[in-house]
């Protein structure tokens, strides 16, 4: 079970800073759970500390197994209930990716509108991602190595022009109106992070120093998810409440000289951050496959999976009940805590239950 | 026809079997000979072989030399140690091979009563000498290039690296042109695993004839790729510098070039001139060449991308005019961008495949008539024109990728017309997701951009430092970051 792709924990760990900075793109009043985008900076402490409870019991296992992911753990430790872990980091995997796909899907039939069919650019963006998971890991890593510059390069350019409009009039005091606004966001903020996931199944193939990865991915996305906030607030105030993309609307006023917009530099980036977070999705359900199938019918599976995401990125767009679902926070929450907490605890319990037993009928 | 495995030791039975095989063949060459009442016969192919040398050093002395009476093997080790003195000379007793140095320019000499023949290196045939290559043009570097003889060529290398770690190793290719080819590397200095590889897939080239250098490049790298993971060469000095960082040159009769393996994408945007002049001019060219390469690709896409459904990204006043431009050509942006790109590249290849006399001819009439009278006549607006000519112009900065950008160029007007920006921006992603998902040779072909290592990054790709600098350590190819391997 020794895998031989390997990548190195910074371009793992930058893959997922790449995938995360792509949900917080979407960001908006009405998931944050209130008025004052302030309240949710301190959201981005409170999803940063969750994330370092929440990560112990996939760095455990792998402390453990350094060669072997959760669902090889399970497969080991809970026999034929084991087949029931990768299923389900498959569906969350196909969840979350669908629930990015619909958000960027209603991003550009509501805000942008352009003159050709959003489907299409949609399936351009999941045809590209399926493309680099049949490449493979390292692939996806090195071009979100890439991304990551460009993503950096364009946020310093969009909102470093945008920073003129930054007035402390429109920053309103912290918790006016309470701490649910700050409870909301934390939860949103923990549910839309699919690094615990991604850890979970892909985590055997990084090499290098991964603990140190991962504390400057949780530092660093919160730093920028708090920096953008910090940005949204004192840049749009209020106004920020009322758009359902606030963080396009901010990108949408800058100037740079005479360049009167620079949105679409911004919807480009964010592009290629959906293709880096689906690509690595849709390998680690390839990997997630591997453990159900016996390694067979990989690049089939890798195709199955993109078809799946896509199509139910395509229905939560187009049904509301659906979308109601996908979309929902709590469900969301509940997913990601499952899938990077509980599964990974109840497996290294049962794993650590297994060996004592297997220890006590050796005495 | 029959099939003789070895060298007779009868001469009459050697004579009818090469008679045989070079039946209608107008070129070949036989002249017996009597040694003192032994019958000897020396073959040749007339063009190949130097008349001159084969009568001063080989007749010549077989006619007036007294060789001492015995047997045919006796007397054919006596000519071999005491009569005959070519540099290159040696017995060979399989047919095979015989026939294979008689089509290489050798002369083959056999005795009545002997089992092996003797054959001596007396090439006559013409080559050209040195020149300047004509697609790897330089400032200050040398101005001699690799013509179409591997010998030659060997010389080129040898002469600038004087070193016994310098390495050829023959190998042949093409089951019926047995084509010739030099595999050059620096003992000790190039990966043993590359060297495997290379021999492993040039030996499982089935091809029966190999003409060009080009012929193997598919064989030595995997397919899918955008940009190749094969480099080719004309300048010897280019190439010495690349077998010093472990690559392997791979030198084919009849190319006026050598193909480098592995190569890397950075290594397109590399010329010998950036090395030869200061640091900081040879930076500001290398990232002219960087710049060159995205205007190249992107610039048409962009683009129609802008003004088909962008405009708002345009300033108002370039916006404008493109604006007043466009309402007075009939076609839509697409349309007249691809109208003029497959003139330009019409106009390209008349260029290229005209002779020499018209060529200057076919590009005044393409560029300057038929693009101002388009223009003129309101067929295709101005800017169009000035983006597609920038275009063109920009990829000659790094024509190595001259190949790769006239089609991306093709496919990121298309994808910019039906998606526009974001097309574009899908089509790079795509691109990007290419160049890292390949390798050549175990390395990865972006590296070291990514895997990135920043003294590499600052070494000798984003900035080209001083020699001081550079000579501090040895940068080997298949050390760069990512690599690994083959058939790891």
């Amino acid at each position: 079970m020794q895998r031989k792709t390997k990548v190195s924990a910074s371009q793992f760990f930058l893959m997922m800073f790449v995938s995360r900075a792509v949900v917080t793109i979407a960001l908006n009043a009405q998931f944050t759970g209130g008025e004052n985008l302030l309240d949710s900076i301190v959201s981005c402490v409170g999803a940063m500390l969750l994330g370092f409870l929440m990560v112990l019991p996939v760095w455990i296992l792998h402390r453990k197994y350094s060669y072997l992911n959760v669902n090889d753990v399970a497969k080991l430790s809970l026999r034929g209930l084991g087949k029931a872990v990768p299923v389900f980091y498959l569906l969350y995997f196909i969840w979350s990716n669908a629930a990015v796909f619909a958000l960027f899907e209603i991003f550009l039939m509501d805000t942008i509108n352009p003159d050709f069919s959003s489907v299409w650019v949609i399936l351009s963006i999941g045809a590209v991602a399926l493309y680099g998971a049949i490449k493979g890991l390292e692939a996806v890593s090195r071009c979100a190595v890439c991304i990551f510059v460009v993503l950096m390069l364009g946020m310093i350019l969009v909102f470093g022009s945008a920073i003129s409009r930054f007035q402390t009039e429109n920053l309103e005091p912290l918790f006016q109106n309470g701490f649910h606004q700050t409870l909301v966001s934390t939860v949103l903020f923990v549910a839309r992070a699919s690094v615990f996931a991604d850890m979970a199944v892909l985590l055997p193939m990084v090499k290098g120093r991964s603990g140190v990865g991962f504390s400057l991915w949780n530092l660093g996305a919160a730093a920028f998810l708090g920096g953008l906030l910090f940005l949204l607030s004192g840049c749009l105030g209020r106004y920020a409440y009322t758009q359902n993309f606030p963080v396009y609307v901010l990108s949408s006023l800058s100037e740079i000289q005479s360049l009167q917009r620079v949105d679409a530099v911004f919807v480009g980036i964010w592009m290629m951050g959906i293709i880096i977070r689906a690509a690595c999705d849709i390998y680690a359900c390839r990997v997630c496959c591997s453990v159900l199938g016996k390694g067979k019918s990989q690049r089939l599976s890798a195709v199955a999976v993109c078809l799946l995401m896509l199509g139910l990125g395509f229905l939560t767009v187009r049904s509301g009940p659906v979308q109601r679902v996908v979309l929902h926070t709590g469900g969301q929450f509940f997913a990601t805590v499952a899938a990077g907490f509980l599964i990974p605890l109840i497996v290294l319990l049962c794993d650590s239950f297994g060996q004592r037993r297997k220890l006590h009928e050796e005495k | 026809m029959r099939e003789l495995a070895e060298i007779s030791s009868r001469v009459e039975e050697n004579e009818e079997y090469f008679k045989e095989q070079f039946q209608n063949a107008m070129d070949f060459l036989l002249r017996q000979l009597d040694l003192e009442g032994t019958r000897a016969a020396l073959f040749s192919l007339d063009g190949l072989v130097s008349k001159q040398t084969i009568t001063l050093s080989i007749l010549n002395p077989l006619m007036e030399m007294r060789i001492p009476k015995g047997t045919g093997e006796e007397k054919m080790q006596f000519i071999e140690k005491s009569v005959l003195g070519a540099v290159e000379q040696g017995r060979k007793k399989q047919m095979s091979e015989i026939l294979e140095a008689l089509m290489s320019g050798f002369a083959v000499l056999c005795i009545d009563g002997c089992g092996e023949a003797l054959v001596f290196g007396v090439q006559g045939f013409a080559t050209r000498g040195p020149e300047e290559p004509q697609n790897e043009v330089m400032q200050q570097g040398a101005k001699d290039g690799f013509t179409e003889s591997f010998q030659n060529n060997m010389a080129m290398i040898r002469r600038r690296m004087k070193t016994t770690s310098l390495k050829f190793e023959k190998l042949v290719v093409g089951t019926q042109s047995r084509t010739p080819v030099a595999l050059c590397y620096l003992e000790g200095v190039a990966s043993r695993a590359v060297l495997e590889q290379v021999r492993k897939r040039l030996a499982a080239c089935d091809l029966k004839t190999v003409l060009g250098a080009g012929y193997l490049v598919e064989y030595l790298e995997k397919g899918g790729s955008v940009f190749s993971g094969v480099g080719i060469s004309e300048r010897p000095d280019v190439v010495c510098g690349k077998i010093e960082e472990g690559r392997v040159a791979l030198l084919v009769e009849g190319t006026p070039g050598a193909l480098l393996l592995p190569f890397l994408f950075v290594e397109n945007f590399q010329t010998l001139d950036d090395y030869l002049t200061r640091p900081f001019y040879g930076t500001f060219i290398r990232l002219l060449k960087y710049l060159a390469f995205f205007v190249s690709a992107f610039l048409p896409g962009a683009y129609v991308a802008v003004t088909t459904h962008h405009p708002e990204l345009l300033p108002e006043a370039l916006l404008l005019k493109i604006a007043q431009t466009q309402a007075q050509t009939p076609f839509p942006v697409m349309l007249e961008s691809l109208l003029l790109y497959f003139m330009y590249e019409i106009m390209r290849e008349a260029g290229l495949r005209a002779p020499r006399g018209l060529s200057t001819t076919v590009s005044i009439v393409g560029g300057l008539v038929i693009g101002d009278t388009a223009v003129s006549a309101g067929l295709v607006s101005a800017p169009s024109l000035l983006v597609i000519a920038l275009t063109a112009v920009a990829g000659y900065a790094v024509p190595r990728l001259y190949e790769p950008l006239s089609l991306l160029r093709l496919a990121f007007i298309l994808v910019g017309n039906f998606l526009g920006v974001w097309g574009v921006m899908i089509g790079l992603g795509f691109l990007l997701m290419n160049l890292c998902g390949e390798s050549s040779f175990g390395v990865p072909v972006l590296s070291p951009v990514s895997p990135s290592q920043g003294r590499l990054l600052f070494r000798d790709v984003l900035v080209r430092a001083g020699w001081k600098r550079l000579s501090r350590w040895d940068a080997k190819v298949q050390d760069m970051p990512g690599s690994r391997e083959i058939g790891q």
